[in-house]
């Protein structure tokens, strides 16, 4: 009876550390996903196309205002799409924040649309007055955005310089570097002959 | 036999539901603290949900993990058990509906806000894990409230509940990892 009791409680700590086991490495596999997503942001082949002058669009801001968008201004504009019930988008404003805008010429703008009720009380709670703030579904139609966050950066001249897909810090610095080095986005690169300064571009991308 | 075999098979069971009673406070703690912990997304996970009147997103987000901790506490009180279970099995179909009718509307991106160590959208595959452990409950109620074992069976019991709280947090993270694996393939196919 006793050897019973004894094996029956070594089974159950057996079993306490494998299940433990099981949960960290479920949880290994859930970390090494969020750092091996792909590190440049995705483009989705819809929308206007890389290179090409972007919609012009005279928006009322959510602070009081209004806001030119895609108008060749000499500054860079990088149109962050999201919601307030996207928890990634959430996760990626302080890497908006930390981007070098303002002095550097580039300035982030953040776009929803949806009831303005909602996306006060967001923006209060959030304390998104840095960022002008737009409501509009014809600007995320335009840019046919089907999938948040989604980030497209206009150039100093009015053109789209890269957009995609963001869910990372590297994804939104993706898109900067994607404008210094004139290619429209990661998978256009890793499409393109290796001849072309492929070690260049790898350096800068991983 | 006969009669020896079903009193310890009645036994066994109500022993079983003492296990899955603590796995299901276990898991309506962990849920209750990780509510309170992150309120305000909890609220905005509600308020995700559309069920409730937007400006009841943030009172909701106080009374689901005071709901949580009461029943919590009571699943593991004999006297209370039977009202803990009720009142749980209340909370989780309640969510239940809400997936449920979220699902048929066609909205899968939302945040299920349901804690368990692990952010993910809701699913089937929620739904599903949701049934079992509404299960649990409806056994827990069926069984009686007080039961009586020795020390070992205790340890063993014990064991298995939290045997069953592990089974929970990983079926969870796994569940996120495959949402996670799926958007990673879809983006590469985009």
């Amino acid at each position: 009876m006793t050897a019973l009791i004894v094996a029956n409680g070594l089974a159950w700590v057996a079993i306490a550390i494998l299940v433990v086991a099981v949960l960290a490495l479920a949880r290994q596999v859930g970390v090494l996903h969020e750092r091996v997503a792909p590190m440049g942001a995705l483009t989705m082949d819809d929308g206007p196309e890389v290179g090409s002058d972007a919609p012009v669009f005279d928006l009322p801001l959510l602070g009081g205002g209004q806001r030119a968008i895609g108008r060749a201004t000499g500054r860079a504009q990088l149109l962050f799409f999201l919601s307030p019930t996207c928890p990634v988008c959430k996760k990626l404003v302080p890497v908006l924040r930390s981007l070098p805008a303002g002095e550097s010429g580039l300035d982030v703008i953040l776009a929803s649309d949806g009831e303005q009720a909602e996306h006060l009380a967001f923006y209060r709670r959030e304390k998104l007055a840095p960022f002008p703030y737009v409501l509009s579904p014809s600007l995320g139609m335009t840019f046919r955005i089907s999938k948040l966050p989604y980030a497209v950066l206009i150039g100093p001249d009015g053109r789209i310089a890269a957009k995609g897909l963001v869910n990372t810090r590297e994804q939104i610095e993706s898109l900067l570097v994607a404008q210094e080095m004139g290619v429209a986005s990661l998978q256009e690169y890793i499409g393109r002959d290796v001849s072309h300064g492929g070690e260049r571009i790898s350096d800068a991308v991983v | 036999m006969g009669p020896v075999i079903d009193a310890v098979l009645g036994q066994g069971a109500g022993m079983a539901a003492w296990s899955v009673r603590l796995a299901i406070a276990a898991i309506f703690l962990e849920a209750a603290q990780h509510a309170l912990q992150e309120r305000e997304t909890f609220a905005a996970a509600i308020g995700a949900y559309r069920i409730l009147p937007g400006s009841w997103s943030g009172g909701a987000s106080f009374a689901v993990p005071a709901l949580q901790l009461g029943s919590s506490f009571a699943l593991m009180v004999p006297q209370a058990t039977r009202a803990g279970a009720g009142l749980a099995l209340a909370v989780l179909l309640l969510f239940t509906v809400a997936i449920a009718i979220n699902l048929q509307r066609g909205r899968r991106d939302i945040d299920c806000g349901c804690g368990g160590g692990a952010v993910q959208t809701i699913s089937p595959a929620l739904l599903l894990r949701n049934l079992v452990l509404c299960a649990g409950l409806v056994m827990s109620l069926a069984s009686p409230p007080r039961i009586h074992f020795g020390a070992a069976a205790t340890v063993g019991l014990a064991g298995f509940g939290v045997f069953l709280t592990g089974l929970y947090f990983a079926t969870n993270q796994l569940l996120s990892n495959a949402q996670a694996f799926a958007a990673a393939n879809r983006g590469f196919a985009a």
